[in-house]
């Protein structure tokens, strides 16, 4: 038995060493890989979204190099995502690929529900103490990593020397590929914080800030988002992304196994603008991410979501009123495979170029 | 709140009720629930190039043509009416989902109007939570000036029993075994819907074919056609379609078909690939997929049509009946 799973950011770093300490034999889909994203694509149907092409595209390629089982879930929300295990398991069908399918369900994803799926795969069996501390590991470096790419951020635009925090993070990934288990994986990532410590920054720089909100899938992909974090910071502006993969995971793992629910701040700062607290997939947040950013003072938010997102669509239409309302530019870009990386760094300068020129005015102003 | 009974004077007399998406398959049901409650209720009539231009005008510029040609009929209520109403469908019945556009889209609307006019809405959630039906209806009792009683016996009396109703309002015509048949699929209201569909409907049938319609087979058929079908929660109308086309593909009469989609759709990009999938591996009938937005042509649309008719078999037949 040999697992695959699509990649989505840099989940793949906390899944691999997961995979590791349960002793599953697995094979990761190359990252950042054009090939299986053009598998993806010429076999998925036109109009579906892009994460549907990327996933179906890694999957093949695992599928390809000698996987026989695949690990992936459905949701049951209002968005497209509740049925790609259907799509992907009849498309692959068709394609003459015969495999063993892990349907995750993400809309309820405890301990025990991936107990119940992850169980079979071992052929020893696990105990319920070492599963759970393989998961609570994994979620852990999760986040961890994702810590560790906002810190980059962080360092990026106002690095002395460009590339000093691309260095380092280039490093890590190509470590982490080769890095085996959890320990190997966190004193990586201790590493590379060290070494993002160490670049030498310029004191006098004083970045724009701009939020990412958007569809969690590209936001947190860089291969399908086009490395956005990395060229606005190369473009010397600070990137906050508020949809990460651990965004994912505290929404989707986190208060799933709470026994009671928080009452979410995001949501309650969109109804100021949508009455309801769903629009599917997570539309709400990019809403109330907008707002709560206007508020906390940003320069201002770029949305990204697939071409045909439907929740974001309506987000989308809502956030023109967010932008009027708090004065803060609001950008939308919309990607599919037919994006031309040209074309969306023109759009980032231009962005980045009138938000700088807006903050040097007020500050000409009033400073 | 000051509550009132029976047939007592309300504070919003005019209700506009815009007819698009799902308001266009049950506007007869919201019009007879708010003259009930003593409002006198005015529906926007038929799409005109009129609405459909306003509505483009003051959408966002990615939202499907449907949701476009909807803003336009409540901007065209905006003067006529003293509020707008707009249910928010999230689902009609359990294991059911509508369009996640549907969820937002009272307040789409109110933003596109710039909140020029006063909105109503209902919240309609069965799968998940149906007391946030109840929620919104005492609501709108508050807003009409009405009981919380009679505005929730109204809606369970009136509404609820047409949500999902077994026959369709929009049968496109009566079956009679025998002649050939042409299968339009597509949301109703987009195929219903003259200037939305070019009149697809009425071409076809000028070009002497029986259309039919998912809608011309009773909804508790459609669903048992699906019954085997995908995980446990699927868009409504992408049951309808599915459904719909295995009751229809079965029909021995069936010549061809038709889905009629708006660009960019997110359930039609699901659910045309499953029929597809379904109709190359089952009986091969032939299969025409047009999608459309503002930016298209009558013309081309046109040429399409007669050229998918003029390849499918036994077209010169019912061409010589026609001329004789």
């Amino acid at each position: 038995m040999k697992l695959t799973f699509p990649h989505m950011g840099n989940t793949y770093i906390a899944l691999k060493a997961l995979l590791d300490t349960l002793q599953v034999d697995y094979y990761v889909p190359p990252t950042g890989s054009r090939e299986s994203f053009e598998l993806g694509i010429a076999n998925s149907p036109e109009f579906m979204c892009l994460p549907f092409k990327k996933v179906l595209g890694d999957l093949i390629q695992g599928l390809n190099h000698g996987a026989d089982t695949i690990l992936f879930g459905n949701s049951r929300g209002q968005c497209r995502l509740s049925h790609y295990g259907d799509l992907l398991q009849n498309i692959l069908h068709d394609m003459g690929y015969r495999f063993h399918y892990i349907n995750l369900n993400f809309r309820d994803l405890t301990y025990g529900e991936i107990r119940n799926k992850l169980e079979p795969l071992l052929p020893g069996g696990i105990s319920r103490a070492r599963l759970f501390s393989a998961v609570s590991s994994a979620v852990k470096t999760i986040f961890a990593v994702d810590d560790l790419y906002s810190e980059a951020c962080g360092v990026r635009c106002r690095e002395c020397r460009r590339g000093d925090a691309d260095l380092a993070i280039r490093r890590f990934e190509q470590r982490a590929k080769a890095a085996k288990g959890f320990s190997q994986t966190r004193r990586l990532i201790r590493e590379t914080k060290d070494r993002l410590a160490h670049v030498p920054a310029n004191g006098a720089a004083d970045p724009v800030k701009i939020g990412i909100i958007g569809e969690i899938f590209l936001c947190s992909d860089p291969f399908t988002n086009l490395e956005l974090e990395k060229k606005l910071g190369n473009m010397g502006a600070l990137a906050v992304n508020t949809m990460s993969t651990s965004e994912w995971i505290r929404r989707h793992f986190i208060s799933a196994i709470l026994p009671i629910k928080p009452k979410d701040k995001t949501v309650r700062a969109a109804q100021n603008y949508m009455h309801t607290d769903y629009i599917g997939g997570h539309g709400i947040y990019t809403i109330g991410n907008a707002e709560l950013m206007c508020r906390d003072g940003i320069d201002g938010i770029i949305q990204i979501y697939p071409f045909t997102c439907m929740p974001e669509i309506t987000a989308k239409s809502v956030l023109n009123e967010v932008q009027l309302q708090n004065n803060v530019p609001i950008m939308t870009l919309i990607l599919d495979e037919m994006t031309a990386e040209t074309g969306y760094i023109t759009r980032l300068e231009a962005f980045v170029d009138m938000l700088q020129m807006r903050k040097n005015r007020v500050r000409s102003r009033f400073g | 709140m000051k509550s009132h009974h029976g047939a007592g004077p309300s504070k919003l007399k005019v209700i506009g009720i815009p007819e698009g998406l799902m308001i266009f398959e049950q506007k007869q049901l919201w019009k007879k629930f708010f003259e009930s409650l003593g409002c006198h209720a005015v529906c926007s009539g038929h799409t005109t190039k009129r609405i459909m231009n306003s509505g483009i005008e003051m959408c966002c510029n990615e939202t499907c043509l449907p949701v476009k040609a909807f803003t336009g009929h409540a901007a065209s209520l905006c003067g006529k009416a003293d509020c707008i109403f707009i249910p928010r469908y999230a689902s009609v019945c359990s294991h059911e989902k509508s369009c996640p556009k549907f969820c937002g889209l009272p307040d789409e609307v109110r933003i596109s109007l710039n909140n020029k006019i006063k909105f109503l809405e209902i919240d309609i959630d069965f799968n998940r939570d149906s007391q946030k039906t109840q929620k919104s209806l005492d609501l709108l009792a508050g807003e009409l000036g009405r009981s919380p009683k009679t505005v929730r016996d109204a809606f369970d009396s009136i509404v609820k029993p047409g949500l999902a109703a077994e026959v369709s309002p929009n049968r496109s015509c009566s079956y009679e075994p025998g002649a050939p048949v042409l299968a339009v699929l597509g949301h109703p209201y987009m195929i219903f819907d003259r200037l939305l569909s070019m009149n697809l409907i009425g071409k076809l049938q000028d070009a002497g074919y029986r259309v039919m319609t998912p809608y011309d087979v009773r909804r508790s058929v459609r669903r048992k056609n699906v019954a085997p079908f995908l995980s446990d929660s699927f868009f409504e109308t992408g049951l309808d379609m599915l459904g719909g086309a295995q009751a229809l593909v079965n029909l021995p009469e069936l010549a061809g078909m038709v889905y009629l989609s708006s660009f960019a759709c997110g359930i039609d990009s699901l659910v045309l690939e499953i029929i597809e999938h379904k109709i190359r591996n089952g009986r091969r009938i032939p299969f025409l997929k047009i999608t459309i937005d503002e930016h298209s042509g009558e013309a081309g649309f046109d040429t399409r049509i007669e050229a998918f008719l003029d390849m499918l078999p036994n077209t010169e037949s019912i061409r010589r009946e026609k001329i004789v």
